[in-house]
């Protein structure tokens, strides 16, 4: 990983983010344009030595005073009030739907199937590029608000209702989402990696995620039990079905750990599992600190085959 | 007249002064040159030690006022007290009925016999004192400040001293070994260190405030011994008798008692069906909602992968339970490296979900199942 993932609206890779950066430059130019000719008056005015024509001086008030910001008010508002609909609209019937909760602090996703059928995964969401997809943002405690700047949103996330929206993903790549309302210590720490990828792709990866956990004869795999990680965290295919933390069902094929804090590697994992309250100040998860070396490796080894 | 009254009033104040000044050189030149005899030998003047007692007892009888003080009629607490009292106080006090041992008789000022004295404290006020200890007296505080339920047994011992004959007191405090057939070492040294209260298989002969180690496991039992011993977690029973163990025995008592039998489940009160049940419910699923993870996963019942370092809780009583739960939320239980995995649980837990998952555990059945696993 030799580039952080995106995280601009600017550097768009989305149909509402795109929209969002053309407004934005259109009212920057304008602005600035609008700015220029203003000062340019002023200037005229300070250096001009005869006296003003009356009759000009009143039509230029009136005209650039309350004609001219009148126009261009209504305009600007025309064109952000036409983006409205496009970007309310649901995605067409068909679409992929994926639930997001936030909780403190990371994001349960939840991709609902043709067949009914809903699987969770966590902390990493994969888009088929252009296509519309639907999310259904939920929160399971306080305000959250669900981001990826890069491709469109934001949308608040309040606990007890369930807020809609449409993103049209259009260009390939690795993304950055956040949670964009103040949610607590662990706030700027909750985030999470968006893949946009092909049809193709995303199918492979989503009848991937289908699949229960192997490698139950793995030693790390009673590490996994022993010590209790069960309660909080599910590996589908295993005993381990807690409801609590995160679903690991395929940990080892994300690219991060945390909610997008660090770079999914063996090293990373070990430092988090026995420091987990020292790299993520207010996080749920108590550290491992009496876990045994020879433990961590194989524990750190079974979660990384988790693919 | 006015004038004359001044000036006398200004002489006495002279005189008062320098009498002031010449009593401070005695006093200072007493305190450097090191005449005032400090030894214990000679005891105290009478009169001193009337003074003394007086303002012990009136600042003791001050400062424990508004002690709540709990019913200190419960099965086993006496014999608990007891037990505590021969590990932490009969060096000083002797053995109810028996002479002050020699070396206490030494100590000024003597550490009462307690048979005698006792009767004219209030239990409010020997809490204090057990707990606070007496400046100047040789009275140590408890050694930890954070375990108020341990003293209560004591206080109850202590209030049954006026009626109780040496015989009584050797009954609770020594583990009867003629039933025994075959005493091993380490039998006989359980028999010694921790039979007045565990029972010498591990399941308890003090009541429900002593937890049942038997069949426990091996690991935990290990890093609990390790971690009063380092004063890691907080009992001002358990530390004492900890300080006294070496690595050695520490490791033979753990595999002995985790190697014994687990007798019955001890229910201590009566189990209500619907609290049993949501018990069994946190118990099993935790609560997505309260993030509060399940207990199976790390100690059991019927789940046998658990890690050795955690401790099995099936047919432990439930005031322990629930005791446990209540320190580890106040942080005054302490414990191995592991502890802190219980805070933030703990701290997510009100009263009644202490008390349901309690009564579970106290009722739930011992048995493991591993042919049951892999569901």
């Amino acid at each position: 990983m030799n580039r952080l993932p995106s995280q601009s609206t600017l550097e768009n890779a989305g149909e509402g983010a795109r929209q969002v950066a053309e407004l934005f430059y259109a009212m920057t130019i304008g602005g600035a344009v609008i700015w220029l000719i203003v000062i340019g008056l002023a200037v005229y005015a300070i250096f001009q030595p005869t006296r003003h024509n009356a009759i000009k001086t009143r039509l230029l008030v009136i005209g650039g005073g309350a004609v001219f910001p009148t126009i261009v008010l209504t305009g600007l508002l025309s064109y952000g009030l036409a983006m409205l609909p496009d970007l309310q609209r649901p995605a067409p019937e068909g679409s992929q739907v994926i639930e997001v909760a936030g909780v403190r602090w990371w994001w349960r996703v939840t991709y609902r199937l043709p067949t009914g059928d809903r699987i969770e995964t966590a902390n990493e969401i994969h888009l088929p590029v252009n296509e519309a997809v639907e999310f259904k943002l939920t929160s399971e405690d306080v305000i959250h608000t669900f981001w990826i700047p890069s491709i469109g949103g934001k949308v608040d996330m309040i606990p007890g209702r369930e807020n809609r929206l449409k993103l049209f993903p259009t260009k390939v790549g690795h993304y950055r989402g956040v949670c964009a309302e103040f949610c607590g210590a662990a706030h700027a720490q909750m985030s999470f990696d968006v893949i946009v990828e092909t049809r193709e792709e995303f199918d492979k990866w989503l009848s991937q995620l289908q699949t229960p956990a192997a490698g139950q004869s793995h030693r790390g795999h009673a590490v996994f039990a022993g010590r209790g990680c069960g309660a909080c965290h599910s590996i589908r295919g295993t005993s381990s079905d807690g409801v609590v933390g995160p679903d690991l069902t395929h940990v080892g094929s994300r690219r991060s750990i945390g909610a997008a804090i660090l770079p999914n590697e063996p090293a990373n994992l070990k430092h988090w599992i026995r420091n987990t309250c020292e790299v993520k100040p207010g996080v749920e998860m108590p550290s491992f600190e009496a876990i045994s070396s020879d433990e961590l490796d194989a524990l750190v080894d079974y979660l990384g085959s988790l693919r | 007249m006015l004038l004359a009254g001044d000036k006398n009033m200004k002489r006495r104040l002279k005189e008062l002064a320098i009498l002031g000044a010449v009593l401070g050189v005695i006093g200072i030149t007493a305190l450097v040159s090191g005449v005032v005899p400090v030894n214990a030998s000679s005891g105290h003047w009478d009169v001193t030690r009337w003074v003394l007692d007086y303002a012990s007892d009136r600042s003791v009888g001050f400062h424990s006022r508004g002690i709540d003080v709990p019913a200190l009629v419960e099965p086993g607490m006496i014999t608990l007290g007891a037990a505590t009292y021969e590990s932490n106080c009969v060096f000083c006090h002797g053995q109810p009925g028996e002479r002050q041992p020699p070396v206490a008789r030494g100590m000024t000022p003597t550490p009462p016999l307690l048979n005698d004295s006792i009767v004219e404290k209030e239990p409010r006020e020997l809490f204090y004192i057990v707990k606070h200890g007496i400046k100047f007296a040789g009275m140590p505080a408890w050694p930890t400040q954070k375990r108020d339920d341990e003293i209560w047994p004591v206080v109850a011992f202590l209030s049954s001293l006026p009626t109780m004959d040496n015989a009584a007191y050797l009954d609770r405090v020594r583990w009867d070994d003629q039933d025994l057939p075959d005493v091993s070492p380490i039998q006989d040294f359980a028999i010694e260190h921790c039979a007045a209260c565990h029972g010498v298989d591990g399941n308890g002969r003090a009541g429900k405030r002593v937890p049942t180690i038997a069949g426990q496991n091996e690991g935990y039992l290990r890093e609990s011994l390790l971690a009063y011993r380092m004063g890691e977690r907080n009992s001002g029973i358990m530390m004492p008798v900890a300080h006294r163990l070496t690595d050695d025995e520490i490791d033979g008592l753990a595999s002995y008692f985790a190697s014994q039998q687990r007798t019955s489940s001890k229910s201590d009160g009566d189990a209500e069906e619907t609290t049993f049940r949501a018990g069994e419910r946190l118990a099993a699923q935790g609560d997505r909602k309260d993030k509060i993870p399940s207990c199976v996963d790390c100690h059991g019942p019927g789940e046998t992968r658990h890690s050795d370092d955690y401790p099995r809780l099936a047919g432990l009583s439930r005031w322990y339970l629930e005791r446990q739960l209540e320190l580890f939320s106040l942080r005054h239980r302490g414990g191995s490296e592991n502890a802190n995995l219980m805070h933030p649980i703990a701290d997510k837990l009100d009263a009644d979900q202490r008390h349901a998952l309690a009564l579970y555990y106290s009722t739930a059945d011992m048995i493991s199942e591993p042919e049951a696993e892999g569901d």
